[in-house]
């Protein structure tokens, strides 16, 4: 009976550490990128498979973005804002709102266009195929498909 | 109290014998509620000769190491399905993030 248990015992206690052994390793790469700062240029290197390098200039291409997007982001505020007091103080448009449409239109296209640029900047970093996923998958998920 | 206890149990006697059973049991009755016994007596002596048979089964060398070799493909096997979901998961995450930090018009707003 009490070589059953041990048995039994032993059974369940392998089975657990086979189960941890292979969800830690297998999630090990990740947890990694959760750790490094910031995490998601971690993905950008794993997922288009970046060497150290090339890795490195990337990371210089997006601090170098960094303040260029927070400013377009204020000005979106800013512009939105804008349009919101403007649209509730009417109830028809007013050619102060078309105005600030237009302004809106025009941002959103030079949001494109430096996102555009950005996209292009760090596809020439990574080697061909992978450049070419990459815009791909930007291209798709970001105001430039919209 | 004992009394009234006393004088219940006769009239529930008196009862009970004065009472006529007058309709008659099914066909075959006895010889179902046999066969009702010896079905739950066999169910019963079927779980016990499993576990008895895992007792004496098991502590042999060849079946115990198979016994722990299923456990450790099973728990293997579960971590990595696991880890593949929780990976998937994780790198949908993560770039959901990256669209977030370069698009402004996705950023999050504070």
């Amino acid at each position: 009976m009490k070589r059953l248990s041990f048995i039994l015992l032993l059974g369940l206690v392998v089975a657990v550490a086979g189960y941890c052994l292979f969800y830690f390793s297998g999630t090990a790469k990740h947890r990694d990128a959760l750790q490094n700062s910031p995490p998601e240029l971690a993905w950008l290197k794993s997922e288009f498979q970046l060497n150290d390098a090339e890795f490195t200039k990337v990371c210089q291409l997006h601090l170098a973005y960094m303040p260029h997007c927070q400013k377009m982001c204020d000005r979106i505020d800013k512009l939105n804002a804008e349009i919101n007091g403007l649209v509730m103080q009417t109830n028809a448009i007013t050619p102060a709102i078309e105005k600030k449409m237009g302004e809106a239109a025009q941002l959103r296209l030079e949001c494109q266009k430096m996102l555009l640029n950005h996209f292009y900047d760090v596809s020439r970093q990574m080697p061909p195929p992978q450049a070419k996923r990459y815009l791909a998958m930007m291209r798709q998920q970001t105001v430039l498909s919209k | 109290m004992k009394n009234n206890q006393q004088n219940d149990d006769e009239a529930l006697r008196a009862s009970l014998r004065e009472w006529k059973e007058n309709s008659s049991l099914p066909p075959r009755f006895q010889e179902q509620v046999w066969q009702k016994i010896e079905r739950a007596e066999a169910e019963k002596n079927t779980r016990w000769n499993f576990l008895k048979s895992i007792e004496t089964l098991l502590p042999r060398p060849a079946l115990a190491v198979s016994y722990v070799v299923v456990l450790l493909a099973v728990g293997m096997g579960a971590g990595m399905w696991q880890s593949e979901r929780k990976s998937a998961k994780m790198d949908s995450t993560l770039e959901r993030l990256y669209v977030q930090s370069v698009d402004p018009y996705q950023a999050p707003r504070h």
